[in-house]
């Protein structure tokens, strides 16, 4: 491969990256920011939702699986709002923290306990296996439809949350929750469907991250970290900080890895680290 | 139309309120006067539900607000105007409007984008700015036209003139002049007791926490004992 085509391929990686890290961050910076929720559990329901399309796609194929894995993550989520979330609400930010820090023991056993303690696969689409020849350089087509499939979502959500009123809903609740409930929004019941939607979102990322890396109880670990610094750099609640915080996040772990592979881990926190000093509400705070 | 009777009310382990008696009649400008810390604001907050009643009533046409969220009193017919105008920021001037209409009650049609444009033309050249793009006065404009576009049936004003400048304060009470004879049922908070006056039927001074004074604007200017008393002037 030539110098030119290998940073092609990382560029691309990187894109790949980044988006599986916006389907996970802006589910958990909209419900951050709209009711200062700290949900560490989201990193489990990413795993939830690659579990559930392993076993689905091995009856109804990897689309039955990318259809039902969302919708069951999001019934898992309607279940934790009823029976925890929605009394953790009000509480402060250390119980939030070690309630949804232990649902991760909990998944991550459930997980041990459903599907054991060994790697899972999952094969991608005949539609989009193989390879692909993009800008001169041969990219498996399964990442080129996550790179698609990212891109699109994230328009999607521009578009909700920009042109719409539930979008104006939730954003003018992100930015003064009392003041929105004195015009008569339900801040409650926006919360819920965002929370429901964010869920939705993890378990998609699940979905479709199960063909690129590998399926373990664990795996929800590694990604939480990665998306609490998009959200922490973006800046809570902001839909165009998750896009910036992700791709900040997802190119300097890619091209860090290859250039500097010591460093990568590093220079990711040393990015949180100054976001934090320079500009503690990050790039883009959308509460005013 | 609003009957608060015994209210008591606070933030934490601080009381504000100490059983307050206050009454907003239907048609009327209620103002409610007082000096910083008198209560005044808490009484607002806890009409809209920000704030928890812990003891007393607060009802509204006969039925109890008490236990309210504030989403729900405001589908009752109460519009909020909070002092600190609580513009939404992220939001265009447009987009600050519609969603106040949105709850707007089909039978109330007074209030639409048009007319409180012809309220305050103001409004009109700034519908597709940022709601962080507006001055002082503007931002007390956006959160007055947000107000009506609820077409309330009562509108809550805290303090709509703090910190304007004189002009923009003339302004504001040439509008609020216009919807007291429109026959809006207004509860106003003041500092300014000139202003008031001369926009209440009914004047209450809130001292500690708890209704001092009853009476018209017209007495409340000639009564020098009160108005030293309560009101520092």
């Amino acid at each position: 491969m030539s110098d030119t085509g290998f940073w092609i391929v990382q560029t691309l990686n990187g894109v790949q990256l980044s988006l599986l890290y916006f389907l996970l961050s802006v589910g958990l910076t909209v419900i951050f920011g709209l009711m200062h929720f700290v949900n560490l559990a989201h990193g489990a329901l990413y795993a939830l939702g690659a579990y559930v399309s392993v076993t689905v796609s091995a009856v109804l194929g990897y689309w039955g699986g990318f259809l039902l894995a969302p919708v069951a993550v999001a019934v898992v989520g309607i279940g934790l709002y009823l029976l925890l979330i929605r009394r953790l609400r009000h509480a402060d930010h250390m119980n939030q923290v070690l309630v949804t820090f232990g649902l991760i023991f909990v998944f991550t056993d459930l997980f041990r306990i459903g599907w054991g303690d060994i790697d899972l696969g999952l094969e991608p689409p005949t539609l989009f296996s193989g390879q692909s020849t993009v800008f001169g350089v041969v990219y498996p087509t399964y990442r080129l439809f996550v790179i698609a499939l990212g891109l699109v979502i994230m328009a999607a959500l521009a578009l909700v949350l920009t042109r719409t009123q539930i979008g104006a809903m939730i954003r003018a609740g992100v930015d003064n929750e009392d003041m929105a409930a004195c015009l008569g929004i339900d801040v409650d019941r926006v919360f819920f469907g965002v929370f429901c939607m964010g869920c939705a979102l993890a378990g998609l990322a699940g979905v479709v991250a199960a063909p690129v890396f590998s399926v373990t109880p664990a795996m929800g670990d590694s990604v939480l970290i990665p998306a609490l610094i998009v959200v922490v750099i973006g800046g809570l609640g902001s839909l165009r900080g998750a896009v910036v915080g992700s791709f900040l996040v997802g190119f300097i772990q890619t091209f860090g890895a290859v250039i500097a592979p010591q460093l990568a881990a590093m220079i990711t926190y040393a990015l949180l680290a100054a976001v934090l000093i320079l500009r503690p509400a990050g790039l883009f705070p959308a509460r005013s | 139309m609003l009957e608060i009777s015994s209210l008591d009310s606070g933030y934490g382990d601080t009381q504000v309120l100490f059983s307050l008696d206050l009454n907003a009649r239907e048609g009327e400008v209620t103002a409610l006067l007082g000096r910083n810390g008198a209560g005044k604001s808490t009484t607002l907050k806890t009409v809209m539900g920000l704030l928890p009643v812990r003891a007393g009533t607060i009802t509204f046409d006969g039925a109890p607000l008490a236990g309210l969220s504030p989403h729900a009193i405001a589908h009752r017919g109460i519009a909020y105007v909070p002092e600190t105008r609580d513009i939404f920021k992220s939001l265009s001037v447009r987009e600050n409007l519609e969603l106040a209409a949105r709850i707007s009650p089909p039978e109330r049609t007074t209030w639409t984008l048009e007319s409180v444009m012809q309220l305050f033309p103001r409004l009109g050249e700034r519908l597709d700015n940022g709601g962080n793009q507006l001055s002082g006065g503007e931002q007390q404009m956006l959160a007055i036209a947000r107000g009506l576009l609820m077409n309330p049936r009562l509108l809550i004003l805290d303090e709509p003139t703090e910190g304007l400048a004189p002009i923009i304060v003339k302004q504001i009470g040439d509008a609020l002049l216009s919807l007291k004879s429109s026959g809006l049922s207004i509860l106003l908070v003041e500092q300014k007791l000139r202003f008031a006056a001369r926009l209440a039927d009914h004047v209450t001074v809130l001292g500690r926490g708890a209704a001092v004074w009853n009476g018209s604007g017209d007495e409340l200017l000639q009564d020098e004992d009160t108005k030293s008393r309560w009101l520092g002037v």
